[in-house]
C-alpha cells in the first residue's frame, strides 16, 4: 500500500506536486494503471483546493482543508492551509503532531 | 405692487425660524436672534452631514461584510460537497466593529472558537515556556557554582 501526505498552500504548483507524488508511487512499486488513476485524482483535487486557497487568501481569509484519496493500493492524504498565519512554534508543534 | 404671501418660518433675513426634526416634529427657533439661529443651523447642518457620512461608511462596510460572508459560505459549501474536511476563518475590523467568521464541517469550525493565529493575535505561550526553561537553567547554574 502506497501512503503519502501532501501539504499544500495557495502558492503550491499542483501539477508539480502531482508529478512528485507520481514519481514516489513509481519508486514504491505501485502498478501503472493505479499510478495513472492516482495521478489524475491528485492533480484534479489539488488544483481545485489550491485555487480555493488562492481565493480565500485574496479575501484575507484562512482556509484549512484535508482530503484522503483512496484507491486500489494507495492512500494519499492532502492537507491544505491557505493564508496560514500560524506562528513558528504552532507550525513546529503541528508538524510534530503530524498535522 | 401686491404683497406676495410669505412663509412664516422663513423671515426676510433668509434664516429659518424652525428646524424640522422629523416629519411630525419641528423645533421653534423664532425666539432666537438671527445670529444665534445662523450658528445653530450651521452646527445642525454639520451634524447632519457627519451622520450622513457615517451612515454611508457603515453601509459600505455592511455591504462588504455581506459579500465576504456570501463568498466564504459558497466556498465552504463547495469544498464540503467535494468531500473535503474544511475550516474557513476570517477576521476583520471595520467601522461596524470586529467580525470573526468561522465556517466549515470540522469540529474546530463547529466549536466556533478561533485560535489566536486565526484572529491574527500572537500566541506568546511558547515564548513564556522557553523563557521559563532558560530561567531554570540559569538558576540551576547559580546554585551549582
Amino acid at each position: 500500500m502506497f501512503k503519502a501526505t501532501l501539504h499544500a498552500d495557495e502558492r503550491t504548483d499542483a501539477a508539480a506536486e502531482a508529478a512528485t507524488i507520481r514519481a514516489r508511487a513509481e519508486k514504491a512499486g505501485l502498478k501503472a494503471p493505479q499510478i495513472d488513476l492516482m495521478h489524475a485524482e491528485v492533480s484534479a483535487v489539488l488544483a481545485e483546493l489550491v485555487e480555493t486557497a488562492r481565493q480565500a487568501a485574496a479575501l484575507g481569509s484562512q482556509i484549512s482543508a484535508t482530503r484522503t484519496l483512496k484507491g486500489e493500493g494507495y492512500a494519499i492524504n492532502l492537507s491544505l492551509r491557505g493564508n496560514d498565519k500560524r506562528s513558528f512554534f504552532s507550525k513546529l508543534f503541528d508538524s510534530l503532531r503530524g498535522r | 405692487m401686491a404683497d406676495e404671501p410669505r412663509d412664516l418660518a422663513q423671515p426676510k433675513s433668509g434664516v429659518p425660524t424652525s428646524i424640522s426634526l422629523s416629519p411630525s416634529t419641528s423645533l421653534d427657533l423664532s425666539y432666537l436672534s438671527e445670529h444665534e439661529r445662523k450658528a445653530l443651523l450651521t452646527d445642525y447642518t454639520k451634524g447632519m452631514l457627519d451622520i450622513s457620512h457615517k451612515a454611508s461608511e457603515l453601509h459600505v462596510d455592511v455591504g462588504t461584510l455581506r459579500s465576504t460572508l456570501d463568498t466564504l459560505a459558497g466556498t465552504t459549501k463547495k469544498v464540503t460537497e467535494d468531500g473535503n474536511s474544511v475550516t474557513v476563518s476570517h477576521t476583520q475590523t471595520t467601522a461596524i466593529g470586529r467580525t470573526e467568521i468561522n465556517m466549515g464541517n470540522t469540529d474546530a469550525a463547529r466549536s466556533g472558537k478561533l485560535t489566536k493565529s486565526q484572529t491574527g493575535q500572537r500566541d506568546w505561550t511558547p515564548i513564556y515556556v522557553i523563557a521559563g526553561l532558560v530561567a531554570l537553567v540559569f538558576i540551576a547554574i547559580a546554585f551549582n557554582s
